[in-house]
Formats: structure tokens, sequence, C-alpha cells
């Protein structure tokens, strides 16, 4: 059954399901983007398009995605597939410290650069024009790439500007959120366009919600002077912090969460389940990262960071593991009642497909 | 002169923007000259906006006709646009009708966007003869073009006219009255102009 | 030379209606005159305006502000003792009425001569209307020219009347006669020398019902001139059982249709070229024995119901029974009705055929059935479209995307003049009212002042430049003050283009192309207090975001879109050349699907249907280029003027 931009309307736009990942926007000149909002402007007419099926909010398959990126289904119904898992950090102390936490997306990426894997890496930093609004970037060496560290919280549209930066040609690093990875890999799925083999890399952060852009801003900015954020954390069961050149000020959890964007609310994957490598915080020590090293690709280029000590590690502890799985299964748990709440006869998880022996794995509580 | 007491109607026709006015202005001061009573009604409400655009330019000796010819009472029409010509003989032309038409097509809006289809000038050539006594094919955005300036079609279109022997104006008062309507600027432009159209319709 | 500006009293020449009501004022030795431009008016006081014209006959014209302030300010030279004349179009009326209204009752000094042109069939209109009713309503007295010559005597005349009579005449066009041309013969040029004075003793009050009696007066000295008026004649066989009774553009279609009848021996026309207040006597005189009556005029029955009720008085008496033709009974009719749209020789030909029961074929039967095969299977309908360069295409996509990002269920609020078309194609339907002038910000007053009852999406209001001086200011500062909440989008194209590029305010030059004092719109903004934002809509992605984030705004902001009309532009300039790279167009592939043709829109952009992509109409295109910023396959490519040339 094809379907197009109509469809990619109605049952996502319009539905609030998406995800902002941008890249419908990258693909179409009729569908823009603007403040995190994502819109088709114009009907280009036609009843099938890749809009519909490379968005990370329309049916999904996720055993025919884990086949083609692992080789395998998985065996791991919550953490998805992987082959270590580690705490890490970046051994470099300037990328550290500009590092959200442990600094390891950026020290591989810098890794990545300077032995040539890849040539460019597609990041995201904050606009130069408006104020804690993410934007697409493409960096290329170690100073772009730190211009990008730190997380942003909303929901960026990095992957706008991927079309693009796949027509220079260049071998790529992309560094995106688990339903910005979903999207590449649905497009690696779909597509056999040459270039999509520039794509070397893709680092995948944790992410259990982004914020809308627009409710965010505007609460934030009656809050801090926001042009002079350094960094936005929330450190475990505490606030949400901006820390800025003058202070910093504090947003209770829960009113943060107020602005979470709805899709978020339904997305299944938090730790960025299709990414070579996925990163995200260790919710013990504020200065290292959780790695889940998946794919072949990730493992050699993590094994070679290694080794050229681009980044050291540590035994992940294995109560950590048990709490990481405990919070990563609490939300998968939700978000299937959710969806199978809203799902329909034809759709029965909305945009999930899952067969029934990865759905039973999973209700099962998980492990192989 | 012809039929319907005396008096001779011409139409110009074509599209906003393509200089129907200025070609209808320089027939009628041709007339005056020859000591004519002229009326030139033009139908270009929104003439800059690629609407269509006709010019009724009625010559009559003894007393001022009124602005606009009346139905199947056209003796010649001036076509800018082969798909405006057909429109206008449609209404205006007879059996004995003489044209002269430029057959460079102006996309209407509707075309551009697909919604409608633009169909072949020659049948649309075709289904005009069909219509009218005698349809002569002046290329005058081309001839213009290869004088330097495609806006001076419309002066090639009146040079055919002059030429035709349609008119009971001699050519050569087309050409002197061309002073009075054209700034000095491009007068010796237009004058070229009027020329190959004198002389494209005599071939 | 100019024919206008020749001094050779006699010479025949060749003049559109509305030179020929400028020479009349001219040759009545006019002073001061002003405007609003509003087609089909416009070229009135434009050639008046003209430099050379206003310089060899040392009148003042302007382009006022709006058409009341126009009226008033011709109203104060008259009050000084000058002939000065005031133009308008229909609409335009209906902006001076208030000042009119009293104007008439306090009368005036030097002639004052008010100039309306209707357009009947709304040629370049939004609306249809029959201007004429004013002048009843008014108590003023009425000319109707009906040929282009006419309109040069009349307006002469009309300064003259204006003078006796004590008040302001008016005289009615149409777009049939002010847009038309026809030869005239000049006449003398009055060199009237006055110098104005305002007298201790000039009082110029309209005071109620004390004046409302004496203007009653002055109507009735205007029947007794009119009774004599040479403008006013009757052609025809004494005896005739049916009399035309017409005026303006229907007296030579009435004459063409009983000569294409062959009815000249037969038929009487009686013609009316002073139809307020109507000179009961010469009408009565000349319908002595007569039975049949057709009015034929434009656009309401006016003349028909006014002489009808003034016949009630005498048939039976001094007129027999006469059965009436016209409006009323259908016989005059356009495609759309009676008393709708223009009139032409046809019309005129098919009432008195009918009445005369004379078979009346235009084409032969089969002729005509083969036409209308033709134009159902031939032609395409060709609707406006904004020009190819013009700024207000890419203002509207600016608009359109906007709107789309913002995602709230925003609209647009328009008015009249170019981008009035925003409502239609080439607009992308955007506009979704259309009213007069400057009404787009006043609905928006209202519509904006609905949140407290959780009325939440965005208002955004569109208006010209010119526009924005003219009517929008009281609705916007109406915002400010009664905290309205809306985003007005300035169309900025530097110009009046829809009427003719006159100069405005904001412009910096004054009717007469002399500097004059530039008013900004964004000071002007400013200084009521809204945010305002400048932007070029053909730098599309900026304009956007601009308009998007003004909408996000708590308060009502300004958005000006500045980039002067492509049509001025190409005078002045030599233009870049646009060409589509057939390689890198992709056109219906999964991408653009042809962009730049279905849907942008750019009358200079074709679709070459056998080779599958776009490409330029070099004579069309004005070489602005924002097709070559938007394109997304970057395929059309822009080679600078510049670089041409070398
Ligand atoms: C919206 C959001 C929610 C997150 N939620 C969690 C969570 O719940 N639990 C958890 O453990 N980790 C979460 N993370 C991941 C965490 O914040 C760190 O990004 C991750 O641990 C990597 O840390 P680092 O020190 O290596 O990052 P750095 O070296 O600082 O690199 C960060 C990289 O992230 C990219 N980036 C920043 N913001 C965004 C964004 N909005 N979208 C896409 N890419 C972005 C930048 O390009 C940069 O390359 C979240 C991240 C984001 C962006
Ligand atoms: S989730 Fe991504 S692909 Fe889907 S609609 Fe939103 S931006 Fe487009
Ligand atoms: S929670 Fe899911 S949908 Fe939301 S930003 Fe994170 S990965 Fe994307």
């Amino acid at each position: 059954m094809n379907k197009g931009p109509d469809d990619l309307q109605s049952e996502v736009q319009q539905a609030n399901l998406c995800a902002g990942c941008g890249m419908c926007v990258g693909l179409c000149p009729y569908i823009k983007e603007m403040d995190e909002k994502v819109a088709i402007v114009e009907r280009c007419g036609r009843s099938d398009g890749r809009c519909y099926r490379f968005c990370p909010r329309t049916s999904t398959d996720i055993g025919a995605l884990d086949e083609m990126v692992f080789g395998a289904r998985r065996g791991d119904a919550v953490l998805g597939s992987y082959r270590t898992l580690t705490a890490a950090k970046a051994a470099n102390a300037a990328t550290h410290s500009a590092g959200q936490y442990g600094g390891v997306v950026s020290a591989l990426i810098i890794h990545a650069l300077k032995k040539g894997v890849v040539e460019a890496a597609l990041l995201t930093r904050y606009s130069e024009r408006k104020q804690v609004l993410p934007r697409p970037t493409v960096a290329r060496n170690r100073k772009e790439v730190l211009a990008c560290s730190g997380s942003k919280y909303t929901a960026a549209p990095t992957l706008s500007a991927l079309q693009d930066i796949l027509k220079t040609g260049e071998k790529l690093a992309v560094v995106g959120r688990p339903c910005q990875v979903t999207a590449i890999r649905k497009m690696q799925l779909y597509d056999d366009r040459p270039e999509l083999k520039n794509i070397k890399l893709v680092i995948g952060l944790f992410c259990l919600w982004a914020l809308d852009y627009r409710r965010y801003a505007a609460h934030l900015s009656g809050q801090v002077n926001v042009s002079r954020i350094r960094k936005i954390d929330i450190p475990k069961n505490d606030d949400f912090i901006v820390y800025t050149n003058g202070g910093e000020a504090r947003v209770p959890i829960n009113k943060i969460k107020e602005f979470i964007r709805p899709s978020c609310q339904v997305c299944f994957d938090v730790t960025a389940e299709l990414a070579d490598i996925s990163i995200g915080s260790t919710e013990w020590q504020d200065d290292w990262n959780t790695v889940l090293v998946r794919s072949e690709a990730g493992e050699k280029l993590f094994a070679d960071a290694l080794k050229a000590k681009a980044v050291t590690t540590k035994k992940f502890p294995g109560e950590r593991e048990a709490i990481l799985r405990e919070a990563v299964g609490a939300k998968k748990r939700r978000v299937l009642k959710e969806l199978s709440r809203r799902g329909s006869e034809s759709a029965p998880l909305l945009y999930l497909k899952l067969d029934d022996s990865q759905r039973a794995l999973f209700l099962e509580g998980g492990n192989k | 002169m012809k039929q319907n007491g005396d008096c001779l109607n011409v139409i110009i026709t074509g599209v906003g923007g393509q200089g129907n006015i200025l070609a209808s202005h320089i027939l009628a001061t041709a007339a005056i000259a020859e000591g004519f009573h002229v009326t030139i009604g033009e139908t270009y409400g929104q003439s800059q906006r690629g609407g269509s655009v006709m010019s009724h330019v009625r010559l009559s000796k003894g007393e001022s006709l009124g602005a606009l010819i009346p139905r199947g009472k056209a003796h010649v029409i001036v076509g800018l646009e082969p798909m405006e010509t057909l429109r206008v003989a449609a209404d205006y032309a007879n059996p004995g009708t003489k044209t002269i038409v430029n057959p460079r097509p102006n996309y209407p809006l509707m075309v551009l966007y697909g919604a409608q289809e633009y169909p072949p000038v020659e049948t649309l050539l075709a289904r005009l003869g069909e219509m009218v006594e005698v349809v002569k094919v002046v290329e005058g955005t081309e001839l213009a073009k290869g004088i330097g300036e495609a806006m001076a079609s419309n002066v090639v279109m009146v040079g055919a006219l002059a030429g035709s022997g349609w008119t009971p104006i001699p050519t050569d008062t087309f050409i002197s009255v061309l002073k009075e309507v054209i700034p000095q600027k491009i007068l010796a432009l237009n004058q070229r102009a009027l020329k190959l159209g004198i002389e494209s319709i005599r071939k | 030379m100019l024919s206008i500006l020749l001094d050779e009293p006699g010479k025949r020449v060749l003049m559109m209606g509305n030179e020929a009501i400028a020479r009349g004022a001219i040759e009545a030795g006019m002073k001061f005159c002003a405007a609003y431009p509003g087609s089909p008016s416009s070229e009135i006081i434009g050639t008046l305006a003209r430099p050379d014209v206003a310089e060899n006959f040392g009148h003042h014209a302007e382009w006022s502000t709006n058409e009341v302030v126009a009226l008033e300010a011709a109203a104060g030279a008259s009050f000084g003792g000058l002939r000065a004349l005031c133009a308008m179009k229909q609409n335009g009326i209906n902006v001076a009425s208030d000042f009119l209204m009293s104007v008439v009752m306090s009368g005036c000094k030097g002639g004052l001569v008010l100039v309306v042109a209707d357009d009947p069939g709304a040629h370049c209109s939004n609306n249809e209307m029959d201007s004429r009713a004013y002048a009843r309503l008014l108590d003023a007295p009425l000319l109707e020219p009906a040929t282009i010559e006419e309109s040069k005597e009349m307006t002469r005349w009309a300064f003259e009347l204006s003078e006796e009579l004590e008040m302001p005449c008016m005289i009615r066009s149409v777009t049939r006669i002010s847009h038309a041309r026809g030869d005239l013969s000049l006449g003398p040029i009055n060199r009237l020398q006055r110098t104005p004075r305002f007298e201790a003793y000039d009082r110029f009050l309209s005071l109620g019902t004390v004046t409302h009696s004496v203007l009653h007066g002055k109507l009735e000295k205007a029947r007794d001139i009119f009774e004599k008026s040479q403008f006013n004649q009757y052609v025809g066989p004494s005896g005739a059982e049916l009399v035309i009774i017409t005026c303006g553009t229907g007296w030579l279609f009435s004459r063409e249709a009983l000569r294409t009848l062959g009815l000249e021996d037969k038929v009487g026309i009686l013609k009316l070229a002073t139809t307020w207040p109507l000179p009961n006597r010469f009408i009565v005189d000349h319908l002595k024995g007569v039975k049949q009556v057709l009015f034929v005029e434009e656009i309401d029955p006016f003349m028909e119901q006014n002489v009808k009720s003034l016949l009630a008085d005498y048939i039976g008496s001094e007129l027999e029974v006469i059965k009436f033709f016209g409006k009323g009974s259908g016989h005059v009719r356009s495609r759309f009705g009676p008393a709708l749209g223009e009139i032409d020789p046809d019309i005129v030909i098919r009432a008195v055929a009918e009445i005369k029961g004379v078979d009346y074929q235009a084409q032969t039967p089969e002729y005509a059935e083969r036409a209308s095969t033709l134009l159902s299977e031939y032609t395409a309908s060709r609707d406006l479209a904004f020009c190819a360069g013009c700024p207000h295409r890419a203002s509207y996509w600016v608009m359109k995307n906007a709107l789309a990002l913002d995602g709230r269920g925003g609209f647009v609020l328009g008015d009249i003049g170019c981008y009035g078309m925003g409502a239609g194609r080439s607009g992308y339907f955007i506009n979704r009212t259309l009213h007069c002038m400057g009404s787009g910000a006043g609905v928006a007053c209202g519509l904006g002042n609905l949140a407290k009852f959780e009325f939440d999406q965005p208002v955004v209001a569109v208006m010209g430049d010119s526009t924005f001086f003219h009517a929008a200011l009281p609705a916007l500062i109406n915002a400010r003050y009664n905290g309205a909440k809306f985003t007005s989008v300035v169309l900025d194209n530097s110009a009046t283009a829809m009427t003719g590029f006159q100069p405005h305010p904001g412009i910096g030059l004054n009717a007469m192309g002399n500097p004059a004092t530039q008013v900004l719109i964004e000071d002007v903004c400013k200084g009521l207090g809204f945010h305002v934002e400048i932007r070029d809509p053909f730098k599309v992605d900026e304009a956007v975001e601009a308009l998007h984030d003004l909408m996000q705004r708590e308060e009502s902001s300004v958005l000006i879109l500045r980039h002067t009309c492509g049509l001025v532009e190409s005078r002045k300039k030599k233009k870049d050349r646009i060409s589509v790279n057939a390689e890198k167009c992709l056109g219906d592939e999964c991408g653009c699907a042809r962009f730049c043709t279905r849907v942008f829109g750019c009358p200079a952009l074709i679709w070459n249907e056998k080779e599958k992509h776009a490409s330029v109409d070099e004579v069309v295109c004005t070489g602005c280029g924002v097709c070559a910023y938007l394109c997304p396959q970057s395929a059309i490519e822009v080679e600078k003027a510049e670089e041409l040339q070398r």
C-alpha cells in the first residue's frame, strides 16, 4: 500500500506524532520546518513518497531494520542488539569538559574525522539567531565538533540537512536521537541511492523525551538570560538546571515535563537501538557516559578510539545495568500500552511493527 | 471601406504586456492623419497581469463610432498571440474577416499550472482558417528578436497590417506617423520593426 | 509633442477619454487638481500631473492620500477662488461621500468639478456600482458625456456651470469613455489668471436645513440651464413611435443599432447629457405622440426610473400612454442580466430588434455554433496573475509558508489593489476577505480581538504601501488603542502599481515628479508603537521566518515586505538572464514535481511537456531571479546583466 505526503500530514503531523527528526524536511521542497514545527506547505500531488516511508512515526518494521543493521533480529527486547556495554569518557580534557557528560560522542567524532573514517559529521548546535534553538550543522574538524557539544533538550530537526550533505559525496557520521537514527535506518532500508553508502557511522543518543521548542523557549526566556547559557542538565532526580554565565536557573522537573513533545510520549526507543554506537548518561557519575557498542562498524571505531587513547573506559557495574534496564523497560511498557490503546486493526501498535515473537520476548521482561 | 456604413473595424488582440495599446495607437494616428474619425475601445482592465487584451479600432468618415465593435463585424483582426486571435475571432469574425497572426504562444496561468492544455499552434491556426477568409502568419516575436528587442513584436505586427493593403491608409502614412507616437530614443528601432512587418507580409 | 500641450484650436488629435477630460479642464483654466489613483480614472490627474503639462499650464496637481482628502483639497482651492478638479473611480466616491454631502450645501467659489469614472463590467474593479445615485442623493448637477469629444467639452462647461451655481458639479464617465480613445478638436485655452484669496466675507458652511433649502434652489436653477443645453439633443424622425432615451456610451451604441437594423428613419433617439436634475420640459416636449420608449444606459436604471417618475405626471394629459422598455422590462440586459455588467452595441441591437420584431443575427447560426465549439475546445481561460517578477507572488509564497509553519490555522485578511489577486490562484488563495482599501486591517481589529472568546487563530492583515496611507492607518491606530492583536503585512512595492505606478507619500516624489517629503511606513508604525520588521520578499526564507516570528508575538506587529514592483524595476535597468539547466531540472520526479510552473506560477516559467523540463520565456521574464532562489534543484541559473554586457 502506497502512502504519501497527505498521509504523512494526517497520520503524523496533524496527529501530533511528529518527532521533529527533520528527515522529511530535507527530502522535499514542500515540507518545511520552523522552530521545530514541521509542515507540508503545498501538495506535491504524489500518492507515494519517501517522506512517508522514511518517517520514524510511520509503519516501522523493527525486525527488518534489525536484520539490515545487525544481520539478525534482536535477542534483547529492552536494550536491543549490542556487543558491549561500558562506561566511558573522553580522554582529552578539553573534549571532556565541553561534552555534556563524558564527552564520548564528541571524542568519537573527532577521532573518526582525524582517522579519515569520515570526512564530515552532521551534528547539532545552537542557532546564532534564535536563543536555545538547535540547528543542524556540519562539522569537519575538532573545533567544529566541540562547538556542537552539549545536549540541546528540544527536538532538533538535524536530519533536515542530511540530503544536502549526502550530495557532497563526503564520508559521513551522523549523531542523533533515537527517532533520528530510526529515520536514517528506514531510509537505508527503503532507498538504494548510491550516496547513502556515504553514511559510515551513526551515533545515537539515549533519549527519554525532547521538549517542544516554542513553549520551552518562552518559559526559559522569562527565567534566565538565555543568551548566556553555558550548559543545561538534569542531575539525577533533581530540577532541570540552566547554568548561565551569570548564575543558574532551576525549573522544577515537573514543570519542564509539561513541555515534552507529544510524540515522545509514544516513543518506543530509548537507547537508539539501531545506531552503530549508542551513548547516554550514567546516572551515577556526571562526567562519564554509558556506551552501548552495537554494530560491527561501531565496534571497530570504538576499539580504535580506545587504542588511540581518545576515550577511556571502565566496567559498567552490574547493579547499574539493572537500573538502566528497569528505567528503559518502564518507558517501553508504558509506551506499548499507549500504542495498543491508540492502535487500530490495521495498525495495532500505531507506527510500530513488532512481530509476535518480539512482542512476547519484550513482555516476558526481556533477555535472550 | 466596407459594409455597415462606411467604416473599417480592426481588432488588435493579445495578452497584457504585449504592447497592444501602442499598436492600436499607431494605427489610429495614421488613420487620423488620413482624415478619418477614429475610436478605440480597449478591454484592458488589468492589462499588465496576464489577462486578454483587445483593442477595437474603428475608422469612419462622417461621424464617430462607439468604442465597441458589434459581434461578427470585424474586418481585420491582428493577433499578437494565436489563442487570443481564435478567441476574438469566435465573437467578432465573419467569413470575410482577414487576420494576421503572430504564432508565438503566451501560456495562460492554467496551462502553466498544468490544469489546462494549450493546443498545438498549427491546430489553432488551422481552425482559425476555417472561420475567416485569410490567415497571414507573421513571426512577430522572432523578427523582433532579430533586431534585438522582442518587445517590438507589436510594431512588427502593425507593420504587417500597414503592408497588407487591408486598410484604406497608405503604408507610408504608418511610417510617417510613427514619430508622433514613439519617443525619439527608441524610434529607430521601431522604424526597423515596422519595416520588417511590412516586408514580411508582402512576401 | 503631446497633444494635450498643443495650443492649436481646431486641430484634430487622438486622445484617451481621460486625457480629453484633462484637456477640458485645461481649456477651462483649471489651476488645481487632486485625486487618489483608481482605474479607470487615473489618467485624468496622471496626465495633468505630467511635469511638462503642469509646468506649461501652471497648475498644481497632486496624488492625495485618499479620495476624501483629494476632494477637500480641491474644494479648498475652489474656496480660494481657483478652478479645481478632483477625479476618482466609483469606489472613491464612497470614501469622499461624507465631505461631498456637505460641500454641496456649503457651496464653493471657483468652479469645482468632480469626475467619477465608473467601471461597468468591473474590468478593473472589485465592485460594480453606478455612482450616479449619488447625484440624486446629493442634489448635485450631473453631466454624462457620450463621446470622447464631449468629455472635453462638458468638462470645460462644468467649471462654468459650477461657478454659475456656486456649487460643485459632477461628471460621470465610464470605462468605455475614460479608457477609449478617439479624435477630437482642440479648443482655445483659457489663460485665466486669478489670484486666490479667502475674503473676509467668505463662508462655506453646511448648516442643516437652511443650506439644504438653498441647495434645492440651486438645483432648480440647474434644471433651467439644462433645459437649454446643447448637449441634450434629439435625433430622428418626427412622429417616431419608438424613442430611445439614452446617455453616455448608450448614445453611440444606439446610433449603431439603428444603423445596423436600418431603422434610422423610424426610431428617434433622445440623448441626455444632463441626467440630474432632468430637463423636464425638454424630455416631455420630445415625447409628444410617442408610444414606446427604450432606455439605454449603464449600469443601473437610473435615468429610466427618474424619467418614468417624471412622465407619470404627464401621461394621459400632455403625453399618450407609453410602453417602457429597458432594464425594468429586461430588454436591456448583459449576459449577467439587466442592471449588471456593461452594455454594448449588440445589447442595444437586440433590444431594438425585439421591440420592433426585426430578425437580426450577428453571425449565422452555423457560424456561431462553430465559433462556440472553437472557444470551448481550443481556448484556455486567462486568469489574472501577478506579473512575472512581481514581488507580491513572492510575498504570498512567504505568507503561505509562514501560515503553514505556524500551524495554528492562521489566515490572511486582504483588501483590493493588485494584491487583491491574493484571493486567487496567483496568490495561492491566501486572502480570505476582499472589501475596500484598508479593510484587511480594519477587519483584523475585530477578528484580532476575540481572544476572550477563546479565539486562538493568528490573524494577518495585508495592505499595499499606498493603501497603508490611504485607509489602513486609522485601523492600525485602532488596533493599538483597543488592543487588537494581529500581524500586519505591508506589501511595499514602492508604487501604486494597480493603477499605473503613481507615487505616494512613502516614495519621496510628488505627482509631478518633484522631490517630496518621504513619509516612511516603518517610521509611522514605530511611532504608533508597533514592533516593525522589514524584509525583502525575494529573500524568501528570511521573510518567512520574520513573519512566523512576528505571529508568535503577544502584541500586534508590522512586517514590511519591500521590493520594487518588477515593472518599475525593469523599466530602469537591464535585466539578468534567467535560464533553466535542463540536466538539473527534475520536473515530475519525486522532489519538486514542477514547483516553478505548477506551484509558484510565475508567467515566465513554462513547462516543456515534450522534454519534461521547465524553461524560461525570456520575453516575459523580468530577470528577478526569485525562481532561481526557490528552485529546490538549483536548476535555474542566473547570468547577471553586467556579465552579459561584457
Ligand atoms: C533531547 C535529548 C534527551 C536526552 N535524554 C537522555 C536521557 O533521558 N538519558 C540519558 O542517559 N541521556 C539522554 N540524552 C543524551 C545525553 O544528554 C548526552 O547527549 C549523551 O550522554 C552524550 O553525552 P556526551 O557527553 O558524549 O555528549 P557531547 O560530546 O556533548 O555530544 C553531544 C552531541 O549531541 C548532539 N546533540 C545535542 N543535542 C541534540 C539534539 N537535541 N538532537 C540531536 N542531537 C543532539 C550534538 O550534535 C553533539 O554532537 C539526551 C539527549 C538529548 C539531545
Ligand atoms: S517525524 Fe521526522 S519524518 Fe516524520 S513527519 Fe516528523 S520530521 Fe518528518
Ligand atoms: S523521545 Fe523519541 S521521539 Fe522524542 S526526541 Fe527522543 S527519540 Fe525522538
